[in-house]
């Protein structure tokens, strides 16, 4: 608001300034309207009206107006009328040395009565001074509605008018709907084939068998010589951790939430040879004496426990192979 | 990296838990069957924890305990728990001598190694807080002075969960202050049989005061000693965080069964048993298996449960048996 009012001022003191100017010139720049008409000049309040001039000056000259606003604002015989938008400036035509121009504003006025338009400050600029145009102000009639007030009846409020929606305007929320569902589509499609074992597109995963995977991971645990290195504690708990793995999947007992006593009872039914049974027996109470009594066992027990780990793999695999043979 | 000569542990234990074998022997002279309340009872007594009994009337509840306390010679005594009981029938009161015109301390029952407190839930949350207070302070307050207790202190609460009218349940934090709450089961056919057998004849037999009650302290330094590996401590924090948040033990649908979860003391109560446990099956630590025998009485009691889980007829022992069954064992 006040930079507004520091801008009217500012314009103010220029045309004060460029009509001194042009006062005192001789022979200053020249210009004339040639036009002043209303595109409608009686409308009902609120409705709104173009002001049209037509304004001719020499070619080179710059023409200056004052904000139409304020020229409103400042004027003192009670028009009430009020710029939609300021004088817009265009040029018609430049032929043998003349200028035309079109300025056009946009008004409206929210009472009603007969106005004559304030005349706006036109200062026509050039090399050797200033003129300040006359323009022939018309006259703007506001008329209101008439209510008759004898057959009054009040009526409902009118909903908004709802227009049909566009493609357009939906169409980004079409986009984002269908890119979520593509992602749900997605996401299903995964994990259905996850649980089916297969990969993104289908094919079918090959997982290894367990003893394979046991096997592996035994191997590992001897290669990286962790007892060798002092690590007994990681040494055995990295081969009862593959041997309950392989329980796990093989016999399909929860073999990583049982201790070693529920492992070896719940393997009781389920034919494993003596041999292998015992080894694992001892392998297990071994592992429970490193992982929780700091027991340290010499270097042949040592050596010893990834064998019959290996064994008691190799053992249980070979003898789930000849039971399958016996059933076919 | 310390190592610990395993067989030495081992031998060392062999020799101090000699007398649990005696223990076992002499009560199974006076209880026919009740193995497990009887093992419990030795946990309790070995770990220095106080025991919460809950059956069924007749069960042998009051004469296990009366028989544990004359096996091992010490005073013991029984507070029968009813209605009417004041603090001061427990703990003891001030009372004015016109002898000697004085006021005289009279020391209440809980002076004793062994309190037997039986129905313990007769008794309105007064009388019930004094023996609490005195349990876990081990001390007890009368006028301006401040009496200990005797060591061993053991109190062995009895409680039974059909009667409800004309009794005062426990409050949750009283009832943590118990490290085990046993629940005691009806007999075997055989074991009932042999019960009857012996009521026929007429002649019970007594067990004998075989221990001291500097022995049983000597055995609970001996206890504290057991080794604990820090994979067994992991295991019995996870067991106990799982009863809090269980969603992050992948047991999400325990969530809405569980009001809240174990205290702090239940870790410490159920490191303490399994350490007994272990002392009782004669060895130098702690294995998996120890904290999964001793889960249940530490934990049954500290587990409470949503109106959710009640109306399901979930008890506190099927979110134990999820737990354990679900929480990886090291």
């Amino acid at each position: 608001m006040r930079m507004a009012k520091m801008r009217i001022r500012f314009f103010l003191v220029a045309a004060v300034f460029l009509l001194c100017k042009s006062a005192f010139a001789a022979g200053a720049a020249e210009g004339v309207v040639k036009s002043s008409s209303l595109s409608r000049d009686s409308i009902l309040i609120g409705d709104q009206t173009v002001w049209n001039l037509e304004l001719e000056m020499d070619a080179g000259d710059t023409v200056l107006i004052l904000p139409y606003s304020a020229t409103l604002q400042f004027d003192t015989t009670g028009t009430k009328v009020e710029a939609v938008s300021d004088f817009v400036l265009d040029t018609v035509s430049l032929k043998g040395g003349k200028c035309l121009l079109n300025a056009k504003i946009l008004l409206t006025s929210f009472d009603s009565g007969a106005y004559r338009l304030p005349q706006p400050l036109l200062v026509v600029a050039g090399e050797d001074g200033a003129d300040t145009l006359s323009v022939e102000s018309p006259l703007l009639a506001v008329g209101t509605l008439q209510i008759d007030t004898a057959q009054y009846q009040i009526k409902d409020i009118k909903g908004n008018v709802r227009y049909p929606l566009t493609f357009k305007e939906i169409a980004l929320y079409v986009l984002i709907l269908a890119a979520a569902a593509a992602v749900v589509c997605l996401v299903v499609r995964y994990i259905r084939y996850r649980r089916e074992h297969k990969d993104f597109f289908g094919r079918p995963i090959v997982q290894d068998p367990p003893h394979i995977v046991a096997l592996r991971k035994l191997d590992k645990i001897r290669s990286e010589k962790l007892w060798q290195s002092g690590r007994q504690k990681q040494y055995y708990t990295g081969i009862t951790d593959a041997l309950r793995e392989y329980i796990q999947k093989r016999y399909g007992v929860g073999a990583m939430e049982m201790t070693s006593a529920e492992i070896l009872e719940s393997l009781k039914d389920k034919q494993i040879e003596a041999r292998p049974y015992e080894e694992l027996d001892e392998l297990l109470k071994m592992a429970d004496l490193v992982k929780f009594a700091k027991f340290s066992p010499d270097t042949a027990a040592n050596e010893e426990a990834v064998p019959k780990a290996v064994r008691f793999v190799n053992s249980t695999f070979m003898q789930e192979l000849e039971q399958e043979k016996e059933v076919k | 990296m310390e190592t610990v000569n395993i067989k030495e542990l081992n031998e060392r234990i062999q020799k101090e838990s000699a007398f649990v074998d005696i223990i076992t022997m002499e009560m199974n002279k006076v209880i026919v069957g009740q193995k497990h309340l009887v093992e419990n009872l030795l946990i309790g007594l070995l770990a220095d924890g106080h025991i919460l009994l809950e059956g069924m009337p007749g069960l042998a509840k009051t004469l296990a305990i009366n028989t544990l306390a004359n096996i091992v010679e010490a005073k013991f005594s029984r507070i029968q728990f009813t209605p009417d009981l004041l603090p001061a029938d427990v703990v003891g009161t001030m009372i004015y001598s016109q002898k000697s015109e004085q006021f005289q301390v009279k020391l209440g029952p809980v002076f004793a190694n062994f309190v037997l407190a039986d129905e313990i839930n007769r008794s309105p949350a007064k009388v019930q807080s004094a023996l609490l207070e005195a349990m876990q302070e081990r001390q007890v307050t009368i006028g301006d002075s401040t009496y200990k207790l005797p060591e061993p202190f053991l109190v062995m609460a009895t409680q039974n969960p059909v009667e409800q009218e004309g009794t005062y349940p426990l409050p949750e934090a009283q009832v943590d202050r118990f490290m085990l709450k046993v629940v005691v089961n009806y007999p075997k056919k055989d074991e009932e049989k042999q019960i009857i057998k012996m009521h026929n004849g007429g002649s019970f037999p007594k067990a004998s005061a075989v221990l001291k009650p500097e022995d049983i302290i000597r055995a609970r330094s001996v206890v504290k000693d057991v080794y604990m590996d820090e994979k067994i401590e992991r295991y019995i924090v996870d067991i106990v965080y799982a009863t809090r948040t269980p969603e992050d033990y992948a047991l999400g649908k325990l969530k809405d069964l569980i009001q809240y979860g174990a205290s702090p003391r239940a870790s410490i109560s159920l490191a303490m048993a399994s350490k007994a446990y272990a002392f009782i099956k004669r060895r130098g630590y702690v294995i998996p298996e120890d904290v999964r025998a001793v889960c249940y009485e530490v934990l049954r009691h500290r587990i409470g449960l949503t109106y959710e889980a009640e109306a399901e007829n979930v008890t506190t022992e099927n979110i134990i048996t999820e737990i354990i069954n679900t929480v990886e064992v090291p």
